[in-house]
């Protein structure tokens, strides 16, 4: 039946990839809900959490203010916060009850700024759409809000890259050690000052779908090209079909450094993938055909043929060890038959 | 105006719950199984706590769309999503749950069309919705509770014949048999039913109905204890994990005189009990202790005990409740939310100290960690024996909030 998951666990929703987007240049993110859904994002959505700090709460969102539509709360909330932290914006993001009761985060964030005189920002996440759709949107406001004048051009800009995307906060390292000459990573291992630079960027490489809105901005903007995949070592291997299932840009950028495989997308319904979808029937479905699925382990009583595991955080929340790693095509295609 | 109490701040949100989540909690009910009818998100942390601690396999999520929330379709598609489930599982479940989320308080949704169509379908399936709605902590029985009350109110009406039983309710974490609440009970012939045991069947679940007493062991539950003693007439008695000397006493007191059982010797076993923390305090030294009230929500009782035995506490972290630590009873946990925001840099760790809760090993980035969530189902003496136990171990094999984490990650084999 559609929409109903007897076997997976449902991925990450878009206020976890919007919190994440924010969570290193030292904004003050308030998730507007009444606890659940900030313990969600604390608990499997953001590894960081245990190990830098970070300035994401929740607003603590009643029955009655939500009913009453009593946005003042919020409102104190954030000034109240925003004396003792002094951050460089403040962002209120959406769940599912404002969903339902309509909060208008745009005016809300409005009077914010205007009361405080800190840049800040409303974001209608609701709890339904993917981790990279909110952090897109996340993405693209910042990068169009604290860009500003190209003073010099130099360096790869990577576009998209959150922790999210692989298993662990070490992940950013390794994925930069594919490019030669990076400047930053918006948003993983990076601060204010890269955001605020996106512009200096020679070059633009787009590493999760994430990143594809603030990319085409800075392109049109300010004439920054951009490419999109991360350019993995080709494989040496006779294997068998493969499927390899994730995000879209870097389940497709594995297949194609794999050779003799798809790509799955179940975070966004287009995209470089060969298919694109998060329903638990068409997956069992497509996943039927192929002799190798490469997939977070939670797929694992899906796949009659060869799997391998490999963990993302996005959907199994940082529970499992690694085995091997996300990027790793050598370590991948060893283990396919 | 600010009407939730928090002071007008926003509230810092912990990772730490012991694993236990409502849905866990709810599946306590022997051989039964949820359906979760909400958003993706609010299921997502459900299911993964349920592939972390195994039980995946009796929780299916029916993930709501913005069409079927603007449509109200999402009703018929309840009906449709439990029959799958039922029509293709084996064995059956003797009690499905329907789980619903905060949008649901929000649309006022009444479910008894769902549950009883349902019910109709499968003769002899118990079907009944429970809550999982934080937004309502302020204006109705706090989560817990309601929680607590909504798992015993499935229980048939017809009332049992009562038998030898003590039924405890409120604790997540089946009992120690070497507790002295349990050798006290079991010694006098009393069944010790605690729907938690492992084997436990749904007719244990039922034979709550039969007991003689419930003990209350967590302020949460009192609520559920009213309801089983309105409807079956079973007197219910605090049993609170307070670590103190004087509360125990007082409650296994409280136990002998309620079911006329001759009074264990007191005295022995609390002088046992503190030359154990006694020794445990001068073993460690002059590390110190933290504690928090995701260990036990009586921390401040906690520290007053280690204290007398020599053990040097340095800080008592609350979140939830009430700091000064009042007498809590069901409905009048006071919520006292945190407002600290400097939270350690990374790597920050404080030498000799020990965390008793993850939560304050976490936020002050203990050497060592005491990791227990609600008294690990420990009472009295021997759970303060216990606790002194777990306060050596940790200081002999000191680990880090991170390191503990980074220990629960499962492996993987291809």
């Amino acid at each position: 039946m559609k929409d109903l998951y007897r076997i997976l666990p449902p991925f990450a929703p878009d206020y976890g990839g919007a919190c994440e987007v924010m969570y290193e240049l030292g904004g003050l993110v308030l998730i507007h809900d009444a606890s659940g859904c900030t313990v969600n994002y604390v608990s499997f959505d953001e590894p960081r959490w245990h190990e830098k700090p970070g300035y994401v709460y929740c607003s603590g969102l009643t029955e009655i203010d939500a009913v009453m539509g009593n946005d003042d709360v919020l409102i104190e909330k954030a000034l109240r916060a925003a004396e003792t932290l002094h951050p460089n914006f403040i962002a209120f993001v959406g769940s599912s009850v404002p969903m339902i009761v309509g909060t208008d985060f745009e005016g809300i964030a409005r009077e914010t700024e205007e009361r405080s005189g800190i840049p800040s920002f409303g974001f209608d996440c609701n709890g339904i759409r993917s981790y990279t759709e909110g952090a897109g949107k996340v993405l693209l406001e910042l990068v169009q809000r604290f860009t500003g004048e190209k003073t010099e051009s130099r360096g790869i800009l990577l576009l998209g890259q959150l922790p999210l995307d692989d298993n662990g906060t070490d992940a950013s390292a390794r994925l930069k050690a594919f490019f030669p000459d990076v400047r930053a990573s918006l948003c993983f291992d990076c601060s204010f000052s890269d955001l605020r630079d996106a512009q200096n960027a020679e070059k633009i490489v787009v590493v999760s779908r994430s990143g594809l809105p603030a990319a085409e901005y800075l392109h049109k903007t300010y004439g920054i090209p951009y490419s999109i995949g991360i350019p993995l070592p080709k494989a040496v291997s006779g294997h068998g079909s493969t499927l390899v299932i994730g995000e879209d840009v870097r389940a497709w950028s594995l297949s194609e450094a794999l050779g003799n495989a798809k790509a799955l997308d179940i975070f966004s319904k287009e995209g470089l993938s060969d298919f694109h979808t998060a329903d638990e029937d068409e997956i069992a479905a497509i996943v039927e055909g192929f002799d190798n699925v490469i997939a977070d382990p939670v797929f694992e009583p899906m796949v009659r043929g060869n799997f391998v595991p490999m963990p993302t955080v996005s959907v199994s929340g940082g529970i499992f060890r690694d085995r091997v790693q996300a990027l790793d095509t050598a370590g991948i295609a060893a283990l396919l038959v | 105006m600010i009407t939730d109490n928090t002071g007008g701040l926003p509230r810092y949100c912990h990772p730490y719950h012991g694993g236990w989540d409502v849905a866990r909690i709810a599946l306590d009910i022997p051989q039964s199984r949820i359906l979760f009818v909400c958003p993706v998100s609010c299921a997502r942390i459900i299911c993964l706590n349920a592939v972390k601690y195994g039980y995946k396999d009796r929780i299916d999520v029916l993930a709501l769309t913005e069409d079927d929330i603007v449509s109200g379709n999402y009703e018929e598609k309840t009906i449709e999503a439990a029959c799958e489930i039922m029509d293709t599982i084996e064995p059956k479940p003797e009690a499905l749950i329907l789980y619903v989320s905060c949008i649901d308080a929000m649309l006022g949704n009444d479910h008894s069309f769902q549950t009883e169509e349902i019910m109709a379908r499968y003769p002899g399936l118990n079907c009944f919705v429970l809550r999982m709605c934080p937004i309502t902590r302020f204006s109705g029985d706090n989560p817990m509770v309601a929680l607590n009350k909504d798992m015993m109110e499935p229980l048939p009406v017809e009332l049992m014949e009562k038998e030898k039983i003590v039924a405890f309710l409120g604790s997540n974490i089946a009992y120690d048999p070497e507790c002295e609440l349990v050798q006290i009970l079991t010694d006098n012939g009393y069944r010790a039913l605690h729907i938690q045991e492992a084997g436990a069947r749904y007719e244990d679940y039922l034979k709550i109905r039969a007991s003689l007493l419930n003990l209350c062991l967590m302020p949460f539950a009192s609520s559920a204890g009213k309801l089983l003693l309105e409807r079956y007439g079973t007197p219910m008695l605090p049993y609170f994990s307070r670590y103190d000397f004087q509360s125990i006493r007082k409650t296994i007191s409280d136990l002998c005189t309620a079911l006329n059982l001759p009074l264990p010797d007191l005295q022995q076993m609390e002088d046992e009990t503190r030359e154990v923390l006694q020794n445990c305090a001068k073993e460690i030294g002059d590390t110190k202790l933290l504690i928090d009230s995701t260990a036990t929500l009586f921390p401040d009782a906690l520290r007053t005990t280690l204290e007398s035995c020599g053990f040097k506490v340095l800080s008592v972290y609350a979140d939830d409740i009430n700091r000064a630590d009042p007498d809590v009873d069901s409905g009048s946990i006071l919520r006292a939310a945190d407002r600290e925001y400097i939270r350690p840099e990374a790597g920050a760790i404080s030498e000799n100290t020990i965390g008793i809760g993850m939560v304050s090993s976490s936020f002050y980035g203990t050497e060592g960690t005491v990791n227990i969530f609600y008294d690990n189902g420990e009472w009295g003496f021997y759970g303060l024996r216990k606790l002194s136990e777990r306060i050596f171990d940790a200081y002999r094999n000191p680990k880090n909030a991170a390191e503990i984490r980074l220990e629960q990650r499962q492996e993987v084999f291809a």
